[in-house]
């Protein structure tokens, strides 16, 4: 067990865990932060999917240790009531079916747009590399990630 | 004219403490839907038994802050219901969508909450109506009275009563306020459908927002206070019993409170998940491997081919000419991307188990069996179902470690867990037969299939199962569909789709197999089969016009048709695929569905673009065992469809107006043949087993 100052969605906190819990269940089970989510839980699906310093991170694989310092954004912290236009974007689609894994589609795109403003399918798809939907929404992930390129 | 309401005892009208109006309504259609074999009739329902006691099972709240709260008694995991099924009831009762809302059922002892069978809007459909118009009927009622006009003068418009002679309003809120002597109306009347404005319209999922912001609950986000979190570790090999454990090093771990023994296996209880599942890699158990540990899914394949091969053998000859082929498929898991989980908070005189379960009642007799206590079942949100969460294996473990440690417990599967503990799809083993006379006009179909039944500890289905969607959809003289049951200890299953999917993969495929011996085209074969007043038809036909069929494609692509009739529905999709660097890759799949009345088309095309993806997904993976061990474990073994796979979609609906048909797994069964056909379009390689390995996709 080891102290950790954490910056999450602007706010900090200081956990005390096992250095190598991964922030999924920190967020999860000790910040009760439960918009992330478990799916694999060995980086193979993007359910948990978070920004670590802007950058998409499969939380599931990220060590408490290695957080110190660096801002941490989930779901939670993306907009106060889902005006973020990624947000907009997939209920425009319609997205969602069971909705599950839908965060971390959220939090990808985010990444994947403050990097590159008017992804192609193509580089949309290289970004989706294992981020796995079971309700086979992709087609409208696609859609709304252009939609929300193009400013909705 | 729209039909009389007929049932007087089917509703019953309430204040709540709040001053809210509450509707009680009996839907008596709950039957116990099951799988349902194909057909193209309603799924049917049962007469209830007489009531001495009225038990309403449906509950629409009004309240003066003019929200309109439907008790949704089907649990919501991706197919919309909590939205289709609000939008049926706020039809007929002129309810204002933006005053909709929802709220999830509590398991009721007496009722059947079961969301199977792609069931819950064509069970649903009528008596929602009836209750919505009775319901509207009760505010007209009490809009006349308080305004002292006739009762006809007045009508609902958008959650308000109007007077249209004086120009009188009152809003639903309004009227629950003031209305001191509710009536029943006996006359209360059914809107016409032309009349319809929200069923029929694409009205966004009630739950998305809560979705795209992260607080929708879904069953693992439940959290209570003083909560612990629980793995187990399970028997590796199938029916294998613990001997010892050794939890030295697991209870020395940061976090983990205490270890266990279960009836399922070896429990870590600790303060958060991570704990308990570093926990449980610290247990040392031994396991006594019991007699299946040299079971493996080879061994079980082979007894459906020596079931069907001892049938065959009894076949006469025939003057025909004929081919003959075998198809299979293999165990799939079902993957939902919400693992299996469930919080139980057992007291002394009762439990509340917090679950997402596709089935409440199973899980609320079997943890009541197994606790002697009352339970109390709250469904939460469920992140996909498919049928793996009619089980109850999960809610009883919770229940068991709650009750053991005396705190509230959330059992945790891993992504391990479920692929190794799942109940799957039935492995399948298929032989057909078809005969042709001399001008080429089939008249011999056989299609034998051998598999297991569903053994799981709640659902359970035997030739009936095996049986779903065998029956070849073209009209041929002598055709016989046989069903064989084999059972096997591995533990099975409803899988979307269930059997219907390699039924129609085998069926669908060995009928283009017979077109490209007869040297025709697979849709004018398909069509010579099928009777003018056949409903296929129209899809079929709708499909091929859609796809362009017969118009020349790129290089190297070919086009392939699917077919079914399942729950209802009648589906055609026409996939056009290539293989690309040895391996199959779908371009473009064009789907047409007749489902009856359409509640929510978008709906429509969301679950036929997720069937598409489930059933291309199963025809790249396999559970498979060997040692009494299932082989997979997670996504890198048990891969599911990538972004990068996936093929356009389009989805064309065929209008009809009969009652709404089942929706949620129609996808399922046509697209593997469709693909498979188009495989062959392409290639010339005959795809006969799922999944495609690299060496059926080696050029002749």
């Amino acid at each position: 067990m080891a102290k950790f100052n954490l910056t999450v969605n602007s706010s900090a906190f200081t956990i005390e865990a096992d250095p190598n819990m991964p922030l999924l269940w920190v967020l999860r089970d000790l910040l009760n932060l439960t918009g992330t989510k478990f799916g694999c839980g060995v980086g193979l699906c993007g359910a948990c999917a978070v920004l670590i310093d802007g950058e998409a991170t499969r939380s599931c694989i990220t060590p408490l240790s290695t957080l110190a310092d660096k801002p941490i954004t989930t779901i939670e912290g993306l907009s106060t009531d889902g005006e973020h236009k990624v947000q907009q974007a997939w209920l425009a689609e319609a997205v969602p079916q069971c909705g599950y894994c839908q965060t971390g589609k959220i939090m990808n795109t985010v990444a994947l747009l403050d990097k590159n403003l008017h992804p192609t399918d193509a580089e949309i798809d290289a970004a989706f590399e294992n981020h796995l939907c079971r309700c086979g929404t992709y087609l409208r992930i696609r859609r709304a990630i252009h939609h929300a390129a193009e400013g909705g | 004219m729209s039909p009389l309401l007929t049932r007087r005892d089917f509703i019953k009208v309430s204040f709540t403490a709040g001053g809210a109006l509450l509707i009680g309504a009996y839907l008596d259609a709950c039957a116990p839907e099951m799988i349902s074999v194909p057909t193209i009739t309603p799924t049917p329902t049962t007469t209830p038994t007489p009531r001495l006691v009225f038990e309403p099972n449906l509950f629409i709240r009004i309240a003066q802050d003019e929200s309109v709260t439907l008790i949704i008694h089907r649990s919501e995991m991706g197919q919309g219901v909590r939205t289709s099924l609000a939008m049926i009831l706020a039809e007929e009762l002129e309810a204002d969508w933006a005053n909709i809302r929802v709220e999830q059922m509590d398991a009721q002892a007496q009722l059947n909450q079961i969301t199977s069978g792609s069931g819950s809007i064509t069970i649903n459909y009528a008596p929602l109506r009836e209750a919505g118009a009775m319901a509207r009927a009760i505010l007209i009622n009490a809009a006349a009275q308080t305004w002292n006009v006739p009762v006809e003068e007045c009508k609902a418009d958008q959650g308000k009563i109007v007077h249209a002679a004086s120009g009188k309003k009152l809003s639903y809120g309004e009227l629950v306020g003031i209305a001191k002597d509710l009536k029943l109306d006996t006359t209360a009347q059914l809107k016409d459908p032309k009349d319809f404005k929200l069923i029929g319209t694409s009205v966004p999922r009630i739950d998305g927002k809560d979705i795209v912001t992260g607080k929708a609950i879904y069953g693992l986000d439940v959290r209570l206070p003083g909560m612990l979190f629980a793995t187990v570790a399970r028997s590796p090999v199938l029916g294998g019993k613990l001997i010892d454990y050794d939890s030295t090093q697991a209870e020395s771990a940061a976090g983990v409170r205490k270890v266990i023994k279960i009836s399922n296996g070896v429990a870590v209880v600790a303060e958060n998940t991570w704990a308990a599942i570093q926990g449980r890699a610290a247990l040392k158990v031994n396991w006594d491997e019991g007699s299946l540990a040299s079971l493996s899914s080879e061994s079980i394949r082979q007894k459906l081919v020596d079931k069907i091969n001892s049938v065959v053998a009894q076949e006469s000859s025939t003057p025909l000419t004929t081919v003959e082929a075998i198809y299979e498929t293999p165990f799939l898991a079902h993957a939902t991307m919400e693992l299996v989980n469930c919080v139980a908070d057992v007291r002394s005189d009762h439990c509340d188990i917090w679950a997402p379960t596709q089935n409440p009642q199973d899980v609320q007799s079997f943890v009541r069996n197994r606790l002697k206590l009352p339970i109390n079942v709250h469904v939460t949100l469920l992140g996909g179902g498919f049928g793996r969460k009619l089980e109850v294996d999960y809610p009883l473990e919770a229940a068991e470690i709650s009750q053991a440690m005396s705190a509230p417990i959330q059992i945790v599967w891993t992504r391990d867990d479920d692929i190794q503990h799942d109940f799957y799809r039935q492995i399948t083993y298929h032989w057909l037969k078809a005969g042709w006379d001399a001008d080429g006009n089939l008249q011999l179909w056989r299609h034998f299939i051998a598999a297991p039944g569903i053994n799981g500890i709640a659902y359970h289905a035997g030739r009936d199962v095996v049986e779903e969607g065998l029956g070849v959809l073209y009209k041929i003289s002598n055709n016989l569909p046989q069903p064989f049951l084999v059972n096997t200890p591995v533990p099975t299953g409803p899988w979307r789709g269930v059997l219907s999917t390699p039924n129609a993969f085998a069926n669908e495929c060995f009928i283009d197999e017979v077109a490209a011996t007869l040297k025709k085209d697979p849709y004018e074969f398909r069509m010579g089969m099928l009777d003018e007043t056949n409903p296929l038809r129209a899809v079929l036909e709708l499909a091929a016009s859609k796809a362009n069929w017969g118009s020349s494609l790129p290089q190297g692509h070919g086009h392939g048709i699917g077919c079914q009739i399942y729950h209802g529905s009648i589906v055609a999709m026409i996939a056009e695929a290539s293989v690309q660097n040895g391996a199959v890759r779908v371009h473009k799949v064009v789907c047409t569905i007749d489902c009856g009345r359409v509640i929510n088309p978008d709906m429509v095309a969301q679950q036929i673009e997720g069937s598409i993806v489930f059933g291309l997904t199963s025809m790249f993976n396999e559970i498979t065992y060997e040692q009494g061990r299932v082989q997979q474990s997670n996504f890198h073994d048990y891969p599911l469809l990538q972004m990068r796979e996936m093929p356009e979609v389009e989805v064309y609906i065929v209008p009809n107006e009969r009652d709404p048909q089942g929706l949620g797994e129609m996808g399922v069964p046509p697209i593997v043949p469709a693909v498979a056909n188009a495989i062959f379009d392409a290639t010339g390689i005959r795809i006969r087993r799922t999944p495609v390995r690299p060496e059926d996709l080696q050029t002749r």
